[in-house]
């Protein structure tokens, strides 16, 4: 028979009970997981600050696209992503609802 | 009302949501190991390739045909398989996930079942990439048949509602007996002597007589047929009857220091999945054979041995050498070896006993942090010595051959999908909104 280890009893933290949970970029970003996909950027130039070879698109394949918004499309057998015009066909797989880029 | 919705050409459906390229190209997906062809999109099916057969006897067709071949990515199809169901559980809450590609849904009231299909369909195609076929019946028997007639009856639109009397004898009528649920070749003999060779006979039959022939589980095909629901959902995956751990070897071994490592290998996966479901096994098998393609001499063997209720890898890796030891014979060259375990128990039933001087609490402990340190610095990292003498790291021929493996696109940062930003015509995004929530 094992002996039970120490009891410590000190007193209660006074930030019982007012935690909270850390916070989570997921939580932020994704509204839907189950129809939301990670991809890389892949560009030969620069194409903004927070938008550049390397960065990281998170796409929500359950949304609509809107006018201007940037978008997922699969043109000549790749995935491009650009902004959603109606002028010309687009094969559209999602929308774009983020970029994320590690400095 | 039960549903049952299935992917089509599961495994090859996953490979192409992430490469657009083969929209139209045929795809093939391999076994473990590369060994037989698992999966096959439309195009590869039109081809005339075979589900099962082995991919060396088809590789020059394949190429010629320039099909696209695929080593089977378990990570991605588990992945997408998660996703599909959870696209699923919004239709409802009452699922049974069947497999990796088909779960049964089940409502107590009435819908539009013809636009819930539809809605389906649509949902999961738009959501995952993936295209699905969903089928309604009022029994799961008669789900998984309408489920097939989403597919193959003529003018096939992915959906099928068997929801009338008039539709389900329609549909019966038009069906072999073999694309039943449930109805295998054995039941169809025995069924035959009974004079039943339709399924519209099969729901005519005496239950009585029918459960002579084939048991409940054939008396409860009959019901379903006509409508009487008796096969529940199971919404809890039942706990598995045994655990299975074998591989193909890249190449033939006759080594049995080699096939010592490999044993105590599968011994050590199997003994991981049987903690993670929290169990115990009282039963090993071990089972090794040579190449039955190859035109050498054939031996196939195995053997059993029982023991008190264990999940410790030790003890499993050592039982497993010791059943290997009454098997191996150096003369073959072994291409497969495998150990399964058996009789399965739930780990709060092991007891230790008085006669015993294992310490449970002390394995136990030892276990949890061997998984801990593996789940976070990957597989293997800890293990037992018996299972990587240095002499063999140069020459893994046991490892599993992957050739064809694609990237595990949604679960690891550096195997993303690539995304085409063209420099031109690619106007400054916007300054950010200046508040959001």
């Amino acid at each position: 028979m094992q002996l039970p280890g120490v009891i410590s009893a000190g007193f209660p933290s006074a930030a019982e009970g007012y935690e909270d949970e850390p916070l989570n970029l997921n939580d932020w970003i994704i509204r839907n997981p189950a129809a939301t996909f990670f991809y890389r950027v892949q560009s030969e130039g620069l194409l903004h600050e927070s938008l550049r070879d390397g960065s990281l698109l998170v796409v929500d394949r359950s949304l609509s696209p809107r006018l201007g918004k940037l978008v997922l499309i699969e043109e000549e057998g790749q995935f491009v992503v650009c902004r959603y015009r109606r002028d010309r066909p687009m094969l559209v797989c999602g929308v774009v609802i983020a970029a994320i880029t590690r400095f | 009302m039960f549903a049952l919705v299935d992917a089509n050409s599961f495994y090859a459906a996953c490979e192409r949501v992430f490469r657009p390229d083969l929209a139209n190209r045929p795809v093939v997906v391999l076994s473990n190991n590369d060994g037989c062809i698992v999966a096959r999109s439309k195009q590869a099916k039109e081809l005339g390739i075979e589900m099962g057969v082995p991919y060396f006897q088809v590789k020059a067709m394949l190429q010629r045909n320039h099909v696209a071949v695929f080593s089977s990515n378990y990570t991605l199809y588990s992945d997408m398989s998660r996703r599909t169901q959870e696209v699923l559980r919004l239709f409802s809450d009452d699922m049974e996930v069947y497999s990796i590609d088909e779960s049964f849904l089940h409502w107590s009231a009435e819908f539009p079942w013809q636009n819930i299909g539809e809605e389906i369909l649509d949902k999961v195609q738009r959501w995952t990439g993936l295209p699905v076929g969903a089928g309604f019946g009022p029994t799961k028997t008669l789900a998984k048949l309408a489920n097939h007639l989403a597919k193959r009856a003529k003018g096939a639109t992915g959906v099928h509602v068997l929801d009338n009397a008039a539709r389900i004898t329609a549909a019966l009528g038009n069906t072999e007996l073999g694309n039943i649920w449930g109805i295998s070749g054995g039941f169809i003999r025995r069924l035959a002597k009974l004079g039943v060779t339709t399924p519209l006979q099969l729901r005519g039959a005496n239950p009585l007589a029918v459960r002579r022939a084939m048991g409940v589980v054939g008396e409860r095909i009959v019901y379903e047929l006509r409508g009487e629901s008796c096969i529940p959902l199971e919404c809890v995956t039942p706990n598995k009857q045994n655990i299975c751990c074998s591989r193909s070897f890249g190449q033939v071994t006759n080594n049995p220091d080699m096939m010592r490592e490999a044993v105590g290998t599968f011994a050590s996966q199997a003994a991981v999945k049987l903690r993670r479901q929290d169990l115990a096994a009282e039963r090993l098998v071990v089972f090794i054979q040579t190449d039955r393609h190859a035109e050498a001499p054939q031996y196939a063997a195995s053997w059993p041995e029982r023991f008190p209720p264990t999940n410790d890898t030790r003890e499993l890796a050592r039982h497993a050498t010791a059943c290997l030891q009454k098997i191996f014979r150096p003369e073959y060259h072994y291409k497969k070896a495998g150990v399964l375990l058996m009789d399965l128990c739930r780990r709060e039933q092991v007891a230790p006993s008085l006669f015993e001087d294992r310490n449970l609490e002390a394995s136990n402990r030892l276990m949890q942090l061997m998984d801990k340190i593996n789940g976070e610095h990957g597989r293997g990292t800890i293990r037992l010595a018996s299972c990587s003498p240095q002499t063999l790291n140069a020459c893994r021929t046991w490892h599993l051959r992957s050739e064809h493996c694609s990237p595990r696109y949604t679960t690891q940062w550096d195997e993303l999908p690539l995304a085409l930003a063209k420099h031109q015509g690619f106007p400054v995004l916007p300054a950010a909104p200046r508040s959001e929530h």
